[in-house]
């Protein structure tokens, strides 16, 4: 919204009158901005710190990082040999598991985003499609 | 005692004169600008925010115009959307071949309307998503405030305001759709109508729904009657728009609020406009009230949003997951006996450890200390010992501590059950808290919690005759893995004093009773889970009252138990009764039954009685009309609640002669206020003249002693009644200056380490001090009364320290009674006797000379009344009682009181 407010020296009293009024069409164009403005600048980024959350969630649950980071570390903390070979053996099955998912998620996300990127143009084309059918 | 709600020094606002260039700070008068060439600011610790006239016009003038071509993109949009599913259904179905038999079908889903329904309605929902999410995902949100360090206000007051210290924000963007509603609606030709804004804002249900709350009847009548319309409430040039916004800023603000909405319009006109603060004062609520309601509600609302974690604009803490008990090793012992702290906070709805964020912090470093990191949880009962370590294990649950607790599970021993599952014929208390001990060293993400840790200490474990904190101090001592107990203060100095190497293996931790404040806050959170198990409907006023009313009535247990307890039994009440809104009222009636104090508001009826009271005390005490009307103005002040809530109701030392009414009249006032005479509690200081004998007052520390009944243990039972003091001057000096406690603070605490209260309570005192004195002087032809009095008060300076005597409210001589006065307390003898003869069936009668026969008789010099009640005994009820005996007198018959009897 945009307006030139004068200033009138009535006692200092300020008038209102001067305010411009947007016409429909103004309205219109400041949707349109602000619509692509959102969709484009603001969500894809909003996306992509989603992303890093819903990673960030995953590898808690999945408990990826922590798992690496005591990568030796026995079974239930049980110090002997069993322990040891339990603890490796079972990381060495789950860890790959947890990664796929974790590549999976950000996968699908990334798709998602480029999914979002070209639906308002690809919703138009068909659109337009429709009426040259 | 009031509730500080905290809301001083967190915001600042200010003027300026553009004029002579002057700024200024506005505090207790809340003026509205209509002149441009003056400006208004607001100041917080970080930010200052402005508000300027083209800002608010901008909005002004096309703000509904946006929102009409808002209001039809949408209704456009939903219209387009529906049919699109139904093609869409029809292109899933069409995959099936579910219309392979309905050409007409199949043809209209291969035409190019469908597609364009289709595509018509995916552009629909693309805009309408962006209409719906646009302000959940990229919110403007309020800075939150935080208290302005004094220093840095007496530096505004001196030097003036330092904008450059603070970062510019703009109020125009913290203000949300719905208040702009408001604003615009009641604009037009270039004026600013409050009268139709606040009745605009009077029919917005969240409105309605904090009036509620708060208990505030604002129906059209009561508008009138209040003298609220739009001579009160004026128009004003719409450049006042820029003070009014920054005011509901100002509330927005100190609620805690990401925005300013229309509650808060709503409330800073309470603020500005003395009619609408006179509205609330008739509904007997304050502007604090409304306030406190609005910060309760922007509470929930963020503990609402803060639940969705996908949510990046919401801090996310890692708790571990499922390769987290693969890292920890097994308590498979431990956990038969005891039970897992986070999971059970995990499901728990409340919030834990509010008002103890120091001690939070403390304990959460201890935990985290390399070395001795056990701690020790000290404080008095009810000040949420327990809770602080369910708000660490909140915490953790969160991930919102510090990495050397991240991802502890803490447990909480439960000692009952050890000492059961030791007692089972395999097992053996020693070996299995060693095992359990090594577990725990073992497991590595462990934190203990042993709540009362004092019960440890005298705990045998079994045939070896050892405590059990003998057999786990050297895992205590260890540091393999934290400890936290709790302990009660007066339990620490009993039990841990003694005990050097305990005591060292442990940071104490002071847990403070909480304000009353956080006392409020952790009932707010409790209002939920008390609506729903009490069906009633719970009003603010209501836990306010809860608060005030625990926090000065029930000094046994702290601050927040005692509150709780007290809602509690509130809402127990008013379901008992079938109240479905719990009021101010119902909780003090609900303390008044608890406490047997009567702090109810008056009733008509109490009234009257309160104003006929000194008449009825004097026709049963004669002659001694100061003492009455005194002791009358105590209770008076007492029941108006104006009096200093920290002391006695009055403490007064009646001296004078014997048998002139000084212990009479305590009697009669326990009657009259109290109910019933036999309340009084009555202390014959005679038996105080040794030191020992003060446990009879403070209550004995062993076993023996305290089957006994001291003094505190009877106003515990009854503490708003007359407490009598008889003859001071024959109790030992030191148990005299207990009274020094008593009388400057209301409060005397017991050998057992307990605080009683005498705040609702009246102390009398009598003393036969200066009674020879007053009877000699009197005796004198030519001596005086006030002669008399001086120099038996004379004699009382020379009896008693100063300090107590200062210490008292009024102290009143008793003069000796004139025969006029024997001839009256004759006559209500006379009339106590008729009334025990007539519940026998016999009426007794008298002519007008036999009391004053009876009076001149009777009369000794100097000893009062007493004489009189012999003589009666003698003379009268002797012969009435021969009489009834030998059947001279029958049931039914009259009895004449004959002057041979009294000659």
């Amino acid at each position: 919204m945009e307006s030139k407010n004068l200033i009138i020296n009535n006692s200092g009293q300020q008038l209102l009158n001067e305010t411009k009024v947007n016409s429909y069409f103004e309205i219109l164009i400041d949707f349109l901005k602000d619509f692509f403005s959102w969709w484009y600048i603001q969500m894809p980024i909003w996306h992509l710190r989603t992303l890093r959350r819903v990673v960030v969630i995953l590898d808690d649950n999945l408990s990826f990082t922590l798992l690496l980071r005591h990568f030796f570390l026995p079974w239930h903390r049980d110090r002997n040999i069993l322990g040891y070979l339990v603890g490796i053996v079972s990381k060495l099955f789950y860890l790959p598991i947890a990664f796929g998912i974790i590549c999976a998620a950000i996968f699908t996300y990334i798709l998602f985003i480029f999914f979002w990127l070209l639906l308002p143009p690809s919703t138009f084309l068909f659109i337009i499609r429709s009426f040259w059918i | 005692m009031a509730i500080d709600y905290s809301w001083q020094n967190r915001t600042i606002l200010g003027y300026h004169a553009k004029d002579s260039n002057t700024y200024g700070v506005i505090s207790d008068k809340f003026p509205v600008l209509t002149k441009e060439n003056e400006s208004m600011f607001l100041v917080t610790r970080n930010h200052y925010f402005t508000i300027s006239t083209p800002q608010i016009s901008n909005v002004v003038t096309n703000f509904l115009r946006y929102q009409k071509f808002n209001d039809q993109k949408r209704s456009i949009g939903n219209v387009f959307v529906i049919p699109g599913i139904v093609v869409a259904l029809g292109y899933i179905l069409r995959l099936f071949n579910v219309f392979q038999n309905i050409p007409l079908i199949e043809s209209f889903l291969s035409s190019p309307i469908s597609s364009l329904l289709f595509g018509l309605s995916i552009l629909s929902v693309i805009l309408l998503w962006h209409d719906y999410y646009k302000d959940k995902s990229h919110p403007v949100k309020l800075p939150q405030t935080e208290m302005v360090p004094q220093k840095e206000l007496e530096e505004i007051k001196q030097i003036g305001f330092q904008f450059n210290r603070y970062s510019h924000l703009d109020t125009v963007n913290y203000i949300n759709d719905d208040a702009w509603n408001v604003i615009c609606k009641n604009t037009s030709s270039n004026k600013f109508s409050v009268y139709s804004a606040f009745i605009t804002l009077m029919n917005i249900p969240a409105i309605r729904v904090i009036l509620q709350r708060a208990d505030v009847q604002v129906d059209p009548q009561e508008l009138i009657d209040n003298k609220v319309n739009s001579e009160t409430l004026p128009t004003y040039p719409a450049t006042t728009l820029r003070s009014i916004l920054l005011y509901a800023l100002e509330e927005a603000l100190l609620t805690e609020s990401y925005e300013i909405r229309p509650e808060h319009l709503f409330i800073s006109f309470f603020k500005v406009f003395p009619v609408l603060q006179k509205l609330l004062q008739t509904n007997n609520s304050s502007l604090e009230v409304l306030r406190e309601i609005v910060r309760y509600n922007s509470r929930i609302l963020k503990k609402r949003n803060s639940t969705n974690l996908l949510n990046p604009n919401i801090p996310y803490y890692r708790k571990g997951g499922i390769g987290d008990s693969w890292v920890y090793g097994y308590t498979y012992i431990l956990s038969h006996f005891s039970k897992d702290l986070n999971k059970e906070v995990a499901k728990a709805k409340d919030v834990f450890g509010i008002g103890h964020d120091n001690s939070l912090e403390a304990l959460i470093a201890t935990l985290g200390k390399i070395n001795n990191k056990n701690a020790l949880l000290i404080g008095d009962p009810g000040t949420g010992k327990s809770s602080l370590i369910l708000g660490v294990a909140q915490k953790i649950n969160r991930g919102d501590v510090p990495v050397q607790i991240k991802n502890k599970r803490i447990i909480q021993l439960d000692l009952n059950s050890l000492i059961a599952h030791s007692s089972k014929p395999d097992q053996n208390m020693e070996e299995l808290i060693s095992k359990a001990m090594n577990e725990l060293a073992q497991a590595g993400d462990v934190i203990l919690f042993i709540d009362e840790l004092q019960e440890l200490l005298p705990t045998k474990a079994g045939e070896s005759g050892h405590s059990v904190a003998g057999i786990m101090l050297p895992y205590i001592l260890s540091g393999n893995f934290p400890i936290v107990g709790t302990v009660n203060s007066s339990d620490y100095k009993k039990h841990f004093y003694s005990n050097e190497s305990l005591r060292q293996s442990f940071t104490n931790i002071e847990i403070e009773e909480v304000t009353l404040d956080d006392a409020l806050y952790i009932l707010e959170t409790k209002i939920n889970i008390l609506e729903n198990n009490f069906n009633c409907y719970i009003t603010f006023p209501a836990l306010i009252a809860a608060v005030e009313l625990a926090h000065r009535y029930i000094k046994e247990r702290k601050l927040p138990s005692s509150a709780v307890q007290t809602i509690e039994a509130a809402c127990s009440w008013a379901q008992t009764n079938n109240i479905d809104i719990l009021r101010a009222e119902h909780v003090a009636k609900a303390i008044s039954i608890q406490k047997k104090i009567n702090i109810t508001p008056i009733t008509t009826e109490e009234t009257t009685d309160l104003m006929k009271l000194e008449e009825n005390i004097r026709k049963r005490v004669i002659g001694q009309d100061e003492a009455v009307s005194t002791v009358v103005d105590a209770l008076r002040r007492a029941r108006a609640d104006i009096r200093s809530p920290n002391k006695p109701i009055g403490s007064y030392l009646f001296m004078g002669p014997t048998g002139v009414g000084k212990t009479y009249i305590s009697e009669v006032v326990c009657q009259e206020f109290f109910g019933k005479e036999q309340k009084m509690i009555r202390v014959d200081m005679s038996e105080y003249q040794e030191l020992n004998s003060i446990d009879k007052f403070l209550g004995s520390n062993d076993a023996l002693g305290q089957s006994s009944i001291s003094l505190i243990d009877r106003i515990k039972k009854n503490p708003h009644t007359v407490v009598l003091f008889d003859e001071i001057e024959k109790a030992h000096t030191q148990i005299l200056d207990l009274f020094l406690q008593i009388f400057d603070e209301g409060r005397l605490t017991s050998n057992m380490g307990e605080t009683v209260d005498f705040t609702n309570a009246i102390i009398i005192c009598t003393s036969n001090i200066g009674s020879r004195i007053l009877l000699d002087t009197l005796q004198e032809s030519n001596s005086l009364w006030e002669e008399a009095k001086s120099r038996a008060l004379i004699e009382l300076n020379h009896s008693l320290k100063p300090e107590l005597l200062n210490r008292f409210d009024k102290v009143i001589v008793f003069q000796p009674h004139e025969i006029e006065n024997l001839n009256k307390i004759t006559i209500l003898l006379l009339n106590e006797l008729s009334e025990r003869l007539r519940s026998k069936g016999f009426v007794l009668k008298w002519t007008d000379q036999i009391p004053m026969l009876i009076a001149n008789k009777a009369q000794i010099p100097g000893m009062g009344a007493r004489p009189l009640k012999r003589y009666i005994q003698d003379n009268i009820e002797g012969k009435i009682a021969q009489e009834i005996i030998t059947g001279e007198l029958k049931s039914g018959d009259e009895v004449l009181i004959r002057e041979s009897w009294v000659m």
